[in-house]
């Protein structure tokens, strides 16, 4: 009995040995679905396919190549480019914390990681490639090839920022323009209506507005999912870690800069039928602009991703 | 055996002799309240019975004792002797102490000691004496440690490790001796508040709910070497000041049991929106982070979880079955392993400790809630027949109506707490006990008096309510649960309907003047008329209005005027007329023409007088009887049908009331036989055969242990 209750514990400790521990600030607890729990396998495997050229059609471009690591896995262009330089709709978004995330995609069109992770590898305008050639291609079958992308992005994770430094109690992380800035970030700016939370993000969908062009909706954004008229416009928020590294912003790519964005809710967004209650003119000052762009950049982290 | 081999046998006999017989000696000589004490110890923290029995008879025989205490004794006695008589095992629900708002935080396994918190202070006390070890002003929360010598809790005082400008609170650790100094273990000023849930079992971290500057909640572990928090998972906002102690750690330290709202709310204030749902799980996450499981999903309030002390069980409270009841489930690897048990009913809504003893006590607080009861009457002497037997005999809710055809009752009902809302509208039909809960109906700011009415068909309520524009009067269609605002106003708040005429187009409300004085200066009757099409009805004083009822900048002047006028306006004719002792409570007579009032109470005596007056123009004002205490506010006059009787109740200093009775036109009241503590609210049904009234909720909240918890589920499948 000694020594299965050895043999128990010594293979639940070297279960849990290979899983990092989280960034500060992070939660421990990664939701995986039962179907499909974190196990160190898939995690190798996946990390493996997402820098694997052969998932595109031409064999020229993997998830990597708008997932770029050093960008925090974004890419750092205004709309997403595929095969062929076949331009997207959409900006890509930044892949870290998506472990904790509910809904996917600007729009939240897929409802795990796993769907998720198949979607842009058939988008003709992404990799655009069939399921069929990726598993002959891989030897892997579609099911374990989602399983394990969708295991490896689990390990994405970016915290320990200086601004988590400070919520454990360093104060001195913060300098007193970017304390000034949190403050607004909490108070006057009204952020913390939708970036709320340790991965900053409400995981639900807003309109504010930047979908409002020249009189029309360039992008129903949510609506084309729920099919419901509040959501025409609305786009899911969107973490506020590592923004410094994954310009330019929004769903589009509008905002070159952070500033921009500063500029562009300080103004109360762009007005149209559908616009969210809580987006309305704050008239910041140009030194309240300041503080509030220099609180953003601080949510910089260090992004951990794969095995420890 | 040889003598010398028998020498250290016999001495060592000698001593163990002496030993007892010097134990024994000490134990005569303690004084009877110490030996109370012990046996009380004995009784509920040792489990041991028999030496209980045998030190309460001590105490019940001691020359030296009081009788109180000698009394104490015998009840203890009774209590034991009822137990050891009833099947094995049988829970048992014992009541500890009452006290104003107390929570209790923790508990040592012993179930010696327990953690407790008021508004202003967190304490550790004695489970069976009651002493108090130590009290920490600015503390919440107290988590003792297993050893019970260590504490770890929240702290918002002031000293001078906290500083002046902090809005945070800190947590601290500290030992329970006396002497001993707190040491600050989180002072972050993103961390807004902390609740310290369990100690981890070995000792070194502290599981943290934690409220963060954002509102969002997260579960955590806290090093207790170095205050760093990891935190295990973040909850949105979907926790509340109220539910964030809910959480629980099992005994061999593997799994967590929290209650959260099933879904995020939109905004930090729990269930602002209508689309939120106020559906609270029990989840069951690993110590680790690893892994996480949906305990419950009734789509209803599941709450409180509490593992069993040997870990196969998690008790919660539910309301699956309309009423908040105490559950059971067995679980297995952190997941359920058979479906709940009922273990006890209606147990309202309670706040446990985290933890159970070893022993299987569960520790609790009951907050009482206030009740309706149905008394029958003898239809024509009008005199108090019995409480009436049935399905809806007595319930949980207040302000009790009567439907005009005397087969429902309109009442309001606390809801789980901290959610949208604080009551629901429910209306109960007495002969099958149905209940209809109106959910779409936002009970908000509903008002302090009389919150609903009957129109004349039965078909739909008048609702009171104040918002932030004032006085609104609401429609409530009870066919299909609509609502529609009817008449309001910006200058007034609402005291109370008083009565809707026969029309059902005139109403008699009671409404304080915002514009005099918001703090409720006195009562004013106000009839509308058109109730169909909203009016926004205001005072306006006319030559019959008393010239001291004018606005005026001396708002002491008026109040004090004020309490002399009843004030009287249409939406085509406003006009006043005074009554010379003010009015608290107005019903107007079945046919009309009469309102029965209760005037402003004496701030002196709280003594009121019971009074007519002609509905229409206030002329004819006879007082009929007085002066007598009533000094609560609530509906306590009614008539009977035939106008000939109206019912009142008037208290004594304690608040016991009675509920009397008196001829419309005069002449001697009579006590009707009814006698009640804490009325509140009463109805009498049209044809005077019920009376359906209100008891108070108790001002005590009451501290209890549930015994014997962890082996009913076992036989009550």
């Amino acid at each position: 009995v000694k020594i299965l209750i050895l043999l128990a514990l010594f293979t639940s400790v070297a279960a849990e040995a290979w899983v990092s521990k989280p960034p500060l600030g992070l939660d421990l607890y990664i939701p995986a679905p039962t179907a499909n729990p974190l196990t160190q396998e898939k995690v190798v495997r996946g990390r493996q396919l997402f820098f694997d050229k052969r998932l595109s059609r031409d064999g020229t471009l993997s998830c990597a190549s708008c997932h770029d690591p050093k960008l925090s896995f974004s890419d750092g262009r205004a709309i997403a480019r595929g095969i062929d330089g076949a331009e997207g709709t959409r900006n890509s978004q930044a892949l870290i914390n998506r472990g904790y995330g509910a809904t996917f995609f600007w729009d939240g069109r897929a409802s795990s990681l796993g769907e998720q992770a198949l979607l842009p590898i058939t988008n003709p305008k992404e990799l655009g490639i069939t399921i069929t050639e990726v598993e002959r291609r891989t030897g892997v079958k579609v099911t374990d090839i989602a399983a394990a992308l969708a295991s490896y992005m689990r390990t994405i994770r970016s915290g320990d920022s200086r601004f988590d430094r400070y919520a454990a109690g360093q104060t001195s992380a913060l300098s007193e323009l970017e304390k000034e800035g949190l403050k607004l970030f909490r108070g006057k700016g009204g952020c913390t209506t939708c970036h709320i939370g340790p991965n900053f993000t409400d995981d639900r969908f807003h309109n504010t507005g930047v979908a409002w062009q020249d009189g029309r909706l360039a992008d129903e954004g949510r609506f084309a999912v729920s099919e419901l008229d509040r959501d025409r416009g609305s786009f899911k928020t969107p973490t506020l870690r590592d923004i410094s590294r994954t310009a330019p912003y929004m769903h589009d790519g509008s905002l070159a800069t952070l500033d921009n964005v500063v500029e562009f809710y300080s103004k109360g967004g762009r007005p149209n039928p559908n616009l969210d209650a809580s987006i309305r003119p704050i008239d910041l000052t140009s030194h309240e602009k300041l503080a509030l762009a220099a609180f953003l950049r601080t949510l910089t982290g260090r992004v951990h991703e794969g095995l420890r | 055996m040889s003598t010398t081999k028998r020498i250290p046998w016999v001495a060592a006999t000698i001593f163990l002799a002496l030993l007892t017989a010097t134990f024994v000696a000490a134990q005569k000589s303690l004084s009877p309240e110490a030996l109370y004490q012990r046996a009380n110890q004995k009784e509920k923290v040792d489990g041991d019975t028999k030496a209980a029995i045998d030190l309460y008879k001590q105490v019940a025989a001691a020359p030296g004792a009081s009788e109180k205490l000698k009394s104490q004794a015998k009840e203890r006695l009774d209590a034991l002797a009822a137990r050891s008589a009833s099947p094995a095992g049988t829970m048992t629900d014992r009541l500890l102490w009452t006290v104003r708002e107390s929570r209790l935080s923790s508990i040592t396994p012993d179930g010696r000691w327990i953690g407790t918190d008021t508004r202003t202070s967190g304490a550790i006390r004695n489970t069976s004496t009651g002493e108090i070890k130590l009290v920490i002003d600015g503390a919440d929360g107290p988590l003792i440690s297993p050893d019970g010598n260590t504490i770890v809790y929240n702290f918002y005082g002031t000293d001078s490790l906290r500083p002046k400008d902090s809005t945070t609170g800190q947590l601290r650790i500290m030992g329970v001796d006396t002497g001993s100094k707190p040491r600050v273990l989180v002072s972050s000023p993103e961390i807004r508040y902390s609740v310290p849930v369990a100690w981890a079992l070995d000792g070194k971290s502290v599981l943290l709910v934690t409220t963060k500057q954002d509102g969002t909640w997260q579960l955590g572990w806290l090093s207790v070497a170095n205050g760093s928090i990891q935190v295990l998972k973040s909850l949105d906002w979907r926790l509340n000041l109220v539910t964030n102690r809910k959480a629980s750690l099992s005994p061999d330290g593997r799994y967590i049991a929290y209650s959260a709202l099933a879904t995020n709310p939109k905004t930090r204030y729990s269930l602002s929106s209508d689309n939120d749902s106020d559906a609270q799980d029990i989840y069951v996450i690993s110590a680790d982070g690893m892994s996480e499981k949906v305990l419950t999903k009734t789509g209803g309030i599941n709450d409180s979880p509490v593992w069993t002390p040997d870990g196969s069980r998690i008790l919660f409270t539910s309301d699956r079955s309309g009423t908040f009841d105490l559950y059971s489930v067995a679980m297995r690897d952190g997941e359920a392993a058979g479906f709940p048990s009922l273990v006890k009913k209606d147990v309202g809504r309670i706040f446990p400790v985290n933890t159970m003893t070893k022993p299987g006590t569960y520790y609790y607080v009951a907050t009482p809630q206030s009740e309706v009861h149905i008394a029958e009457m003898e239809p024509r002497a009008l005199t108090f027949r019995g409480y009436a037997a049935g399905v809806a005999e007595s319930f949980t809710g207040f302000r009790p109506t009567w439907s005009p055809n005397g087969q429902s009752i309109a009442f309001t009902k606390e809801r789980a707490e901290g959610h949208r809302g604080n009551v629901d509208l429910v209306v109960q039909t007495l002969k099958t006990g149905a209940a209809k809960v109106y959910p779409s109906v936002d009970m908000n700011n509903v008002a302090l008096g009389q919150v609903v009415s009957w129109f004349h068909d039965g078909k739909a309520l008048l609702l009171a309510k104040n918002s932030d524009t004032g006085l609104a009067l609401n429609r409530i269609d009870l066919n299909h649960g609509e609502i529609k605002e009817v008449a309001g106003s910006a200058d007034f708040l609402h005291n109370g309907i008083g009565a809707i005429y026969a029309d059902d187009k005139t109403i008699y409300v009671r409404i304080a003047n915002l514009k005099i004085d918001p703090n409720n200066p006195g009562r004013f009757a106000v009839d509308i008329s058109n109730i169909d099409r909203i009016v926004p009805f205001t005072l306006i004083p006319s030559a019959s209005v008393p010239s001291e009822l004018s606005i005026g900048p001396d708002g002491a002047t008026i109040r004090k005027e004020s309490r002399e006028a009843i004030l009287s306006s249409s939406n085509t004719q406003r006009h006043g007329y005074s009554v010379p002792d003010g009015v608290s409570d107005l019903v107007i007579s079945p046919d009309g023409h009469t309102l029965a009032l209760t005037s402003s109470p004496d701030p002196k005596t709280n003594e009121v007088y019971l009074a007519c007056v002609a509905a229409a123009d206030g002329s004819g004002y006879r007082r009929l009887y007085g002066p007598f205490r009533s000094d609560k506010l609530g509906n306590k006059i009614a008539w009977t049908a035939d106008g000939r009787i109206i019912l009142f109740a008037m208290s004594d200093s304690n608040d016991r009331w009675r509920i009397m009775r008196i001829p419309a036109d005069g002449g001697s009241a009579e006590f009707t036989g009814l006698e009640v503590d804490r009325l509140r609210n009463f109805d009498l049904s049209p044809d005077g055969s019920r009376i359906a009234f209100e008891v108070g909720a108790n001002p005590n909240w009451e501290v209890r242990a549930l015994d014997y918890v962890s082996s009913i589920p076992k036989t009550s499948r």
